[in-house]
């Protein structure tokens, strides 16, 4: 009777995700992201300059930001509910300086590196984080990152080699530019979450998107003062946990 | 007399003050996908003459198509292409490549209630399920010209992104959802050789449109208006 409940509660986890899945395609699919976020996540530093791209060697970084999608393996949540808000903050990233370089002579290449941090995402049941068109300037402030940060934390974890790349491209004015986001990530909590569970003892995912620094040149955004971008970009699947057993534990599981 | 031209000129205030908030730019929709070479793959990465293709899926809506759009009924995808390498040089590791003007982006809208057909990348694009299965039903809910269109990559980290001119020119949803102020925006990618790439796909690929955003209004006096043009 036992193990027919269990498999009876394991084929509704499983519809609920195939319902789940079927209300955005690309869960399905090869290199889904397990975590979306676009649109509204903003950055700001405690020491950045917007019109030389230059973080300052010290200045701490701060992401916040509103989940879009999830898919495997919490393909349960629905970032999409008006009832409820996923938001994540990124902390603890302390700057190591922008590099700036020429970039094929006439360009300019920004590189900044980021040491430490730290990730938190929240699932909010009273919907308030600002969006770019109600966004305070000046953060932090009373929006910013106070109501991204409210809610039940549901996963958390640590970043590494966080680096923002911004491109001045040769050939203006006026000015094009390209950019983006690169770090790895670890899950690490919180410790026995039911999010958690699904991915604890991952290893290292990657985490990447566009950067859209704060200004006016193509291709760059136009954002409140003391932003300094606005990321659109992914957690990836990170690869999944080798765990070391015994041939009498793996019998047991289909006894 | 006095009345009605009052009443007139206080009807004109109210109309002239109605508050809209201006926002200098709006994400149209954010995507992700994979990118690849046709024709020219293999050999020189991006050489002169070669094709640039990107296909996947949007993961959300801006503001302005958020209410018309229901990821729990239709797969919402995007396909990118007629992008020609014009130029390509290389300093080190880094790489920078334009693209003759005139590439083209389409979105699509696939209702799971017809004859679905799931959208597939498969390997090595095309395929037989890349581009078809992110191109259909026709015709595209909205489209674009793209100009403009520069790529720049790093060898050494394998990492890259890109930047183009869009204008929303062709779709069965252009006319009823997005204004003619709207339509001339940029889109913007980030590139990823990681290893969820499928097999003849080059990069991971995440990125977004942004369209400028709703058109301000100022609040003005009457008087003032009238000023105008005098």
């Amino acid at each position: 009777m036992k193990s027919k409940l269990g498999m009876a509660v394991t084929l509704g986890l499983l519809a609920t995700g195939a319902f789940a899945s079927s209300a955005h395609a690309q869960c399905g699919q090869t290199g889904a992201p397990m975590i979306e976020f676009d649109t509204n996540t903003f950055a700001y530093e405690t020491n950045y300059n917007p019109a030389t791209f230059n973080s300052v060697i010290g200045s701490q970084l701060t992401v916040v930001g509103k989940i879009t999608l999830f898919c495997q393996p919490f393909q349960d949540l629905d970032a999409q509910d008006p009832s409820k808000e996923y938001t994540l903050v990124f902390a603890g990233l302390v700057s190591n300086g922008t590099v700036t370089t020429p970039y094929f002579v006439t360009g300019t290449k920004y590189v900044t590196s980021y040491s430490g941090g730290s990730f938190i995402i929240y699932e909010d049941t009273t919907p308030d984080a600002p969006t770019l068109a109600t966004l305070a300037p000046n953060p932090p402030n009373a929006q910013v990152p106070a109501r991204f940060a409210d809610g039940t934390v549901i996963l958390s974890g640590t970043l590494s080699n966080f680096v923002t790349t911004v491109r001045e491209l040769p050939g203006g004015p006026p000015n094009q530019y390209t950019h983006e986001f690169d770090a790895d990530f670890q899950f690490t909590g919180p410790p026995a979450g039911t999010y958690f569970v699904r991915v604890q003892g991952t290893g290292l995912g990657n985490l990447f998107g566009t950067w859209c620094p704060n200004g006016s040149g193509n291709g760059l955004c136009i954002l409140p003062a003391g932003y300094s971008a606005q990321p659109n970009g992914e957690f990836g699947n990170p690869p999944t946990a080798v765990q070391s057993s015994t041939w009498g534990t793996i019998k047991q599981l289909y006894r | 007399m006095i009345r009605k031209t009052l009443l007139l000129l206080f009807t004109a205030a109210l109309v002239c003050t109605v508050p809209v908030y201006a926002q200098p730019q709006q994400t149209l929709l954010s995507f992700t996908g994979y990118d690849y070479e046709n024709p020219g793959d293999g050999g020189l990465y991006l050489a002169v003459g070669d094709g640039y293709k990107s296909v996947g899926f949007i993961t959300s809506f801006g503001p302005l198509l958020d209410p018309f759009y229901d990821f729990s009924q239709n797969e919402y995808t995007y396909y990118l292409f007629d992008l020609t390498v014009a130029t390509r040089d290389t300093d080190g590791s880094d790489m920078v490549v334009t693209f003759n003007d005139n590439g083209r982006v389409r979105y699509f809208e696939d209702p799971f209630a017809r004859p679905y057909t799931p959208a597939l990348y498969g390997t090595n694009p095309p395929n037989a399920t890349a581009p078809s299965t992110f191109i259909d039903p026709g015709p595209p809910a909205l489209g674009g010209d793209l100009d403009q269109f520069v790529l720049t990559y790093n060898f050494a980290t394998g990492r890259g992104a890109w930047s183009g001119a869009m204008t929303l020119d062709e779709g069965s949803d252009l006319a009823l959802y997005v204004p003619p102020a709207q339509r001339s925006g940029w889109i913007l990618g980030a590139q990823n050789d990681n290893t969820s790439v499928p097999a003849g796909y080059d990069n991971q690929v995440e990125g977004n449109c942004l369209v400028p955003g709703p058109t301000s209004a100022t609040q003005r006096t009457w008087g003032a208006i009238k000023s105008l043009y005098r």
